[in-house]
């Protein structure tokens, strides 16, 4: 008896496990029979301290494109970039002795980027450069600076019309022309390869003599070539062109000029000292080629341990909004990039979800009931709990929030925040937390 | 008698090893079931389950019955008397344009009973106390914002309870019935919240573990009638006080995590009295009726749409096996059902409670073991559409044997 009893009881047991089954529908009601206990409960009262960061200096060689112009704005001031570049060599046996040189060209294709008026005149000085690209030995800059030659190689002046997409083409001076055609007709030297040519000839910089606006200039066979137009009669009149192509696989930059001194931003002079957005009208720059990055720190959480425990944060999120001025003379980049900083400034790893992962600030449409203004946001929970759990946060410590490469070395493309007392266009700090 | 308590022990030993399992709910799910320890259980075997849950006044004869500790002392065979019942059930939702279903089984009790003396019978009895089952999707608003993220809220869980019951014959009239409980177990209420806005998800585990001794007292009174018997029984179980734990966990998909222990409020449940009257004629007809009532306005609890307030609940049931049947054991055919004006008022509207039952007992090769079918179909709720109308069906087993047959077994 004992025996079946024991098995009985065993199979009791099984028979309870496999009934011991339950599936419910979830079910959209009923919610006012249960009691609440927990609840998530949003923070945005910590406080913010914003200000603009200039770079020393950002590499702007080797880019997907150049740009050249010029731009004049009361709250930055004044942005020029100038493109300078070489020059390849065409084939020197395409020439014969009685070949005629008829003129020269340079060939322009835009991109598509533009920031400023672009229906007023502008004139570009096409100068020839003084400076070896291959004497810098590291990257080129936007600060990096280049001699040019006295005398122009020619003037062009046009309407731009960037968005028809149409290559360019101006006329430069027939005395450079000739002086480079000659070459070929004698056989010199300079013209054996593009390393003997660019000795001779070290390039070319574009130069703004007139402008009010930036543009885009695409980089391909035919865009910022020099075209060279001759004639050989050979029983008949033929008609020939030789191409000197911009040196891709070589230096080029953008040479980026800019002029602060009449607007609240001129102290910013070195990496190392920021300029609140308190001095500067509320307002922090963000911008493309000059370096202009804007600083986020967080004073506010000096005292969250007053109202939370690190626990109990679940999501930290980082709401910056871009000032109407800022949309108003460019589309706003749909992504920005944000590096971990400290007291000097200085660009550290970017701001990670914690595996890795770097985390970029997204732009939001404006919500009736969320944001009035569009906005950038980004989830720093990683990084502001990895803070955090030290006990304090470090004051110093800091967010860079700055442009993606793409931007950063081939547009000026600029944003403007509110700075943290800007009432309209204030940026905030939300914790997202929870009791229980 | 050595052996026999010997053998309860080793099966009361083996019990425990089940009681997990039944810490998993196994009665009908039900959003009214998130009010204090859950819905608490009939107790009933499945036998009187099927008479509605009716039992008070009867005696325990060939099978036990937990309803009246007192009736043990009615118990007739000389062996001992082991009892299995299992249970599933299935609810309907409805309200307003929503609906939804759940179905639930597991274990309804495990019992034995046998008797140490002329006068005196022990039982003992695991069975589920209460039952929490819901799951139920809302949204909720973030303290400080006008940011509706989705929230869900799910209870399991429930108490068990181990009883050990003496009943004594004081005559051949009058018993009387003492029983001893150990009810424990955890009410699992998880409100979760989901939203990219918070970055993911939230969930905030509220594990709360309550245990209590308790005792209950009843008491059964024979009057014979000419040809028949008139029975009178009453039950009483004092006010019970939880000793509570609560451990909260929290999870989310930040990492944020907590794992805490916090003071709770105890959980409570209020005296329960009962009074049924039955009469049974010789050949084996029953006729009975219950009534309990339970003190829950002595309770003190506030919420902002709920009250509680005294309970009423009456059951009723009949059995009945052919008169002329030769057979030793005959088929038992139950009827039965109940009405309760529950203790949870919504609303100013009181949720009921009624249900009709019927069943049958099949009897197995052996001297009065019996394998027993009950089925019930019950409407919970109110007429109210605001609030949530439940309709339920079930079905229960169970294997009611007495020890000779598997004395026999073991003897071939």
């Amino acid at each position: 008896m004992q025996r079946v009893i024991i098995i009985l009881i065993i199979a009791l047991a099984l028979v309870n496990e496999a009934c011991n089954d339950q599936s419910l529908d979830e079910l959209k009601m009923g919610e006012e029979y249960i009691d609440d206990e927990s609840g998530i409960l949003l923070i945005d009262t910590f406080s913010l301290a914003l200000s603009t960061v200039l770079i020393d200096s950002i590499s702007t060689s080797a880019s997907s494109s150049l740009v050249i112009g010029q731009y004049n704005n009361t709250v930055f001031g004044k942005i020029g970039v100038e493109p300078v570049y070489s020059l390849d060599v065409p084939f020197r046996y395409d020439f014969e002795e009685e070949d005629v040189f008829d003129s020269i060209t340079i060939s322009i294709d835009y991109n598509g980027y533009t920031l400023g008026d672009t229906t007023s005149l502008q004139t570009i000085n096409v100068m020839e450069l003084d400076t070896d690209l291959d004497d810098f030995e590291s990257y080129l800059y936007n600060t990096t600076r280049v001699k040019t030659k006295e005398e122009a190689l020619g003037q062009i002046s046009f309407y731009p019309k960037p968005t028809r997409r149409e290559l360019l083409e101006m006329r430069l001076n027939d005395d450079f022309g000739q002086r480079i055609f000659d070459l070929f007709i004698n056989e010199e030297d300079e013209i054996a390869n593009a390393t003997a040519f660019n000795e001779y000839f070290k390039g070319i910089v574009l130069q703004n003599e007139l402008s009010h606006s930036l543009l885009g200039l695409g980089l391909n066979d035919s865009s910022l070539c020099v075209n060279m137009y001759y004639h050989r009669v050979d029983g008949e009149k033929q008609e020939l062109k030789a191409e000197f192509e911009m040196r891709r696989e070589y230096e080029y930059f953008s040479q980026v000029k800019y002029d602060r001194s009449q607007t609240l931003f001129a102290p910013l002079v070195i990496q190392e000292e920021d300029i609140s957005s308190l001095q500067t009208n509320d307002i922090t720059l963000l911008q493309g080629m000059s370096g202009l990055l804007t600083k986020v720190r967080f004073p506010g959480l000096a005292k969250v341990f007053q109202l939370v425990k690190l626990d109990q944060i679940i999501k930290v999120e980082l709401i910056l909004v871009p000032t109407q001025e800022a949309e108003d003379i460019n589309s706003l980049p749909l992504q920005l990039l944000a590096y971990e900083s400290n007291k000097v400034n200085k660009i550290n790893d970017l701001v990670d979800d914690g595996s890795g992962n770097a985390i970029p600030l997204l732009l939001y449409p404006a919500s009736d009931n969320f944001e009035s203004h569009p906005y950038y946001s980004m989830d720093i929970t990683s990084y502001i709990i990895s803070n955090l759990v030290t006990g304090y946060f470090e004051p110093d410590n800091a967010i860079l929030v700055g442009l993606p490469s793409e931007y950063l070395q081939n547009t000026a493309a600029t944003v403007m925040f509110g700075g943290e007392q800007n009432t309209t266009y204030q940026p905030k700090l939300k914790i997202y937390t929870y009791y229980y | 008698m050595q052996f026999k308590i010997r053998y309860s022990l080793i099966i009361i030993g083996l019990l425990s090893f089940i009681i997990e399992g039944l810490q998993a709910q196994n009665g009908a799910a039900s959003a009214y079931t998130s009010f204090g320890v859950g819905r608490i259980e009939s107790g009933a075997t499945i036998q009187y389950e099927a008479m509605g849950g009716t039992g008070i006044a009867l005696p325990s004869e060939y099978s036990i019955n937990t309803l009246n500790p007192a009736s043990l002392a009615g118990l007739k065979s000389e062996g001992i008397i082991f009892d299995l019942g299992l249970r599933t059930s299935f609810t309907e939702y409805s309200h307003d344009t929503e609906s939804g279903s759940a179905f639930t089984g597991g274990l309804n009790n495990l019992t034995l009973a046998f008797k140490p003396g002329e006068k005196w019978v022990t039982s003992f009895n695991v069975s589920q106390f209460s039952s929490l089952a819901y799951k139920i999707n809302s949204e909720t608003y973030i303290d400080g914002s006008t940011t509706l993220i989705d929230k869900n809220y799910e209870g399991s869980g429930g108490l068990s309870e181990v009883s050990v019951s003496n009943a004594y014959a004081v005559n051949s009239n009058l018993s009387l019935g003492l029983t001893l409980s150990y009810v424990f177990g955890k009410l699992n209420k998880q409100e979760s919240y989901s939203s990219s806005v918070i970055g993911g998800d939230l969930t905030v585990d509220y594990g709360d573990f309550l245990q209590q001794m308790t005792v209950g007292a009843g008491i059964q009174y024979k009057l014979p009638l000419k040809k028949s018997n008139l029975l009178f029984g009453a039950t009483y179980n004092p006010a019970v006080n939880f000793n509570t734990e609560r451990e909260v966990q929290t999870s989310s998909s930040s990492g944020a995590g907590i794992i805490e222990e916090m003071e709770e409020d105890d959980y409570k449940i209020p005296a329960n009295l009962g009074g049924g009257v039955a009469w049974m004629n010789n050949h084996g007809i029953k006729i009975a009726l219950d009534y309990r009532y339970q003190s829950w306005s002595n309770i003190n609890y506030s919420s902002p749409i709920a009250e509680y307030k005294d309970s009423h609940k009456f059951n009723g049931g009949v059995e009945y096996r052919r008169r002329k049947s030769r057979k030793l054991n005959p088929y038992l055919w139950r009827l039965g059902g109940y009405y309760e004006d529950s203790y949870i008022q919504v609303k100013g509207k009181t949720i009921m409670d009624r249900g009709i039952t019927a069943g049958v007992g099949i009897p197995l090769r052996g001297q009065s073991s019996y394998l027993n079918v009950s089925f019930n179909y019950g409407s919970r709720g109110t007429n109210n559409n605001a609030l949530i109308t439940e309709n339920y069906y079930g079905i229960s087993v169970s294997m009611s044997m007495v020890e000779s047959w598997f004395k026999k077994r073991t003897f071939d």
